[in-house]
């Protein structure tokens, strides 16, 4: 089962996902993570740090979610621009399988940057 | 470590079976080439490598070790034999006989609970030396074991591929992960790019989140196609692949692709051509335009490299099988599954028969029609189910070759073996069974029937010997000879010995048969000099009983001088008969339905009380009383009696009974132990009505008639029974 919590107190906004991202989950975790990123506070493409290290699992529909997630947020009206931040090593070791992981993109979704990365991404 | 030894089992005795088959196999053929057959024949020799190949391995598997190492030295000889060396003249031929019979008893000892096979090691490593001449193989072995073909992995050779799929809608729900089986590719192969098509996956609000929306893209720098593809094997026909060795033309990774591009449209795949996944070359394919790597050969290569999908990727293209005709597919199965059905349908064939006889009551004609079709059908299922137990002769026929040749060797005697009708089939429990009397009959030829050439030249016969096994069908019987051509049974000697052991007064109101019978008693013997195969007196008897045991009977022909013959008739089914029913007041009796010949109406004035014949159209017909024959009583009923004339062989017969009561098809029930000495009957079979009929053995039948016949007394059988 997937956990996923939005932060909105802290800034950027924090929406951690941990779990198991996989086919079983996989459709709740959709519709959780739409509600999750409806709730937007008003300002368009306010900055989202998305922390996918406390994964535990994933496969293919996993790293798909993700990947339509990232669609999602990429959109012009989208309320975020997201940043991954924490990528479980069970996570990229299936992306990268998929080809869906390089230096600067995971699953879609732009990597965080060593700096922001060290500075753990809170303010 | 308990329970891999359990898990061995079945194997192991699969292999006991599997490796006897080999042994007989590689015999055969030796005796094949000792016999003049060609030896560059290529198809022979691998047949005979591949046999000591296997056993060598399987023994090895198995656990029985010492016969893996004992067979793999006759494996490496035959590997030379077939890479062309001229080794198999005579005195070779006769060493890889004896290792054959080596191996035959390893197998003996393994079955037996020894897989060691300590007690034949020194015997062993004799043959092994007499095979090697000099001790220069022990090279060989260390190569030998790893035969094990590990799986393509890095195997082939490594150019590089790349490979282009989009995997099915369907596949996450069939349980079946991409990633999964790109991470096994890995694995196997250097992989050196691997692009998706993130644009494939809708977007959050869009996605169906089981979908699988997922298009992969990937070079390879090792491995073929063929490796990628297998990765991909269990993915379904709604995944399509593309892939392609790196050698390929441009103009083949076109015609790859274009299933891809047809399938997700020329714009979709622009990620892969960005990626470098896919070169302008072969994504445009200018045929007017001249390349420096110009295909020779456009279109056709083409269709053969178009997208296959996964389930045809499964075929592997290794290419339908080219030229060779498939071989017969054999299944193993327990003989005791195999009697179960066959009881079943027994079983059926009854209950069949009560439905009809019912459904004759009823008189409703589509009921009649349907009763009539499913008569059909378990016809026909029982004709195939007894099929299924019958095996030719063949095989047991040709272990005799080995045995004529080593005996014939033995007593100094020149004696060729001749076999006719090895494919006579017959039921795979009899085989089994006549393997042993035939043997005993086949070795008391070559020992007494046959002389020496000497002996022969100077009676003006050919100094070779022949002896002939032959097999056919007759009359619902198997029949089996034992013929040679030697001195022929000698009636005087056989009569001065019964007479001498007491077993009768005097010979002279014997007919000949019935002097020869005289050889099956038990403690006869006329050899002079007791050999060690035959000649000791227990043989002829035991043969005898065996053959009885199967309900068969044995005949003894000879002409002296020229030859003996031994006839055995064994039955040809045990389980279902085809009948012909008949009765005696309410008593009733099967006929066998193929030694029918007629039916007789017969007025009643027609018979003389103690005439036993008939007046057929001319021809003198013995008959039988069957009212007589088994005491039967009760009126008769009907006021004219018929007989049925019936085939025994070339005797025909009569069988004079009160009714006639048509053809019937039904089970034959064995008679239990305590009627084994009843003459005449073969089983006993239930009506649909629930009575029991005996089925009449008229081979028997005919016999005893005749036999009585020639004496006086007449004697119901029923009568006999109680003295027996």
């Amino acid at each position: 089962m997937m956990d996923i919590t939005l932060d909105t107190t802290r800034t950027p906004a924090q929406l951690r996902l941990s779990g198991e991202l996989t086919i079983a989950s996989a459709e709740q975790a959709r519709l959780d993570l739409l509600q999750a990123l409806s709730q937007a506070d008003g300002t368009q493409r306010s900055p989202l740090w998305l922390d996918a290290s406390g994964i535990t699992a994933a496969d293919s529909a996993g790293v798909q979610l993700l990947l339509a997630t990232a669609r999602h947020l990429d959109a012009a009206d989208s309320p975020y621009a997201a940043v991954l931040g924490g990528c479980a090593p069970a996570l990229l070791r299936v992306a990268q399988a998929l080809g869906a992981a390089n230096s600067t993109h995971c699953c879609g979704l732009l990597r965080a940057t060593t700096a922001e990365l060290t500075s753990g991404g809170t303010a | 470590m308990n329970d891999e030894e359990l898990d061995l089992r079945p194997a192991f005795e699969a292999f006991l079976v599997e490796g006897r088959e080999l042994v007989t196999e590689l015999e055969q053929g030796l005796l094949r080439l000792e016999q003049g057959h060609d030896q560059n024949d290529a198809e022979l020799i691998n047949g005979m490598f591949r046999a000591a190949h296997t056993i060598k391995g399987s023994a090895g598997i198995v656990g029985i070790a010492n016969l893996g190492q004992f067979t793999h030295h006759v494996e490496s000889l035959l590997d030379r034999v077939r890479e062309g060396e001229p080794l198999l003249d005579t005195a070779m031929i006769g060493r890889l006989l004896a290792c054959c019979d080596h191996i035959g008893q390893l197998l003996d000892l393994a079955e037996a609970g020894d897989t060691e096979g300590r007690p034949l090691a020194a015997a062993g490593a004799a043959l092994l030396q007499q095979l090697n001449g000099t001790p220069s193989s022990p090279a060989a072995p260390d190569a030998a074991p790893a035969d094990t073909a590990a799986p393509a992995a890095g195997g082939s050779s490594a150019q590089g591929f790349r490979l282009w799929l989009s995997f099915g809608r369907d596949c996450l729900r069939d349980g079946i992960d991409p990633a999964a089986a790109l991470i096994y590719l890995a694995d196997h192969v250097d992989i050196d790019q691997c692009c998706l098509l993130p644009q494939q996956v809708p977007t959050l609000r869009e996605l169906n989140a089981e979908d699988c929306r997922l298009a992969v893209a990937l070079r390879g720098r090792n491995g073929t196609a063929q490796d990628a593809r297998s990765a991909f094997e269990f993915f379904g026909d709604g995944t399509l692949l593309a892939c392609c060795d790196a050698s390929a033309s441009h103009a083949e990774v076109h015609g790859a692709l274009q299933g891809l591009r047809t399938e997700l449209g020329d714009e979709a795949l622009q990620p892969w051509r960005d990626a470098g996944l896919i070169t302008e070359a072969e994504w445009l394919l200018q045929t007017a335009a001249p390349e420096p790597t110009a295909t020779t050969s456009p279109s056709t290569e083409a269709p053969a490299r178009a997208i296959p999908t996964a389930s045809e990727g499964a075929a592997k293209g290794k290419g339908a099988a080219t030229g060779s005709t498939p071989a017969p597919r054999f299944l193993r199965v327990p003989a005791e599954k195999l009697d179960e059905l066959i009881l079943q349908v027994g079983e059926l064939v009854i209950a069949g028969a009560s439905v009809d006889v019912l459904s004759r009551e009823v008189r409703n004609p589509r009921l009649q029609e349907a009763v009539g079709q499913l008569a059909q059908l378990i016809d026909t299922i029982q004709s195939g189910t007894l099929q299924l137990r019958m095996v030719p002769i063949g095989e047991t026929f040709n272990r005799f070759q080995r045995v004529v040749r080593d005996v014939s060797t033995e007593l100094g005697k020149d004696i060729t073996l001749e076999l006719v009708g090895g494919d006579t089939e017959l039921d795979k429990a009899m085989v089994e069974r006549i393997g042993d009397p035939l043997m005993h009959l086949v070795r008391n030829a070559m020992d007494h029937g046959l002389e020496t050439p000497a002996e022969r030249i100077a009676n003006g016969k050919p100094g070779q010997g022949t002896l002939r096994l032959r097999a056919f069908h007759d009359s619902g019987n198997v029949v089996i000879e034992v013929s040679d051509d030697g001195r022929g049974l000698n009636r005087e000697r056989i009569v001065a010995k019964a007479v001498e052991r007491g077993l009768i007064s005097n010979g002279e109101s014997l007919s000949d048969n019935e002097a020869y019978q005289l050889i099956f008693e038990p403690g006869f013997s006329t050899a002079e000099a007791v050999t060690s195969l035959s000649g000791r007196g227990v043989g002829m008897d035991v043969v005898k009983k065996s053959v009885e045991a199967l309900r068969g009977s044995i005949t003894l022909h000879s002409h002296p001088g020229q030859g003996a013959l031994v006839q055995l008739r064994l039955p040809l089914t045990l389980a279902i008969i085809d009948g012909f029913m008949v009765g005696v007041a309410h008593a009733r009796f099967i006929l066998p339905l193929d030694l029918v010949i007629e039916c007789i109406e017969l007025p009643q004035d027609a018979l003389q009380s103690d005439a036993r014949y008939l007046n057929l159209r001319g021809e003198v017909l013995p008959y039988v009383c069957l009212r007589q024959t088994f005491g039967v009583t009760g009126a008769a009923s009907t006021k004219r009696p018929s007989v049925v004339v019936v085939r025994s062989g070339e005797i025909k017969t009569g069988v004079l009974v009160d009714s006639l009561h048509g053809e019937i098809q039904t089970v034959i029930k064995p008679m239990s132990r305590i009627f084994q000495h009843l003459r005449s009957v073969s089983g006993t079979s239930i009506l649909g009505s629930g009575d029991i009929a005996l089925i009449l053995d008229v081979h028997q039948l005919v016999q005893r008639s005749v036999e009585r016949a020639a004496r006086p007394a007449t004697t119901p059988i029923a009568s006999t029974l109680a003295t027996t």
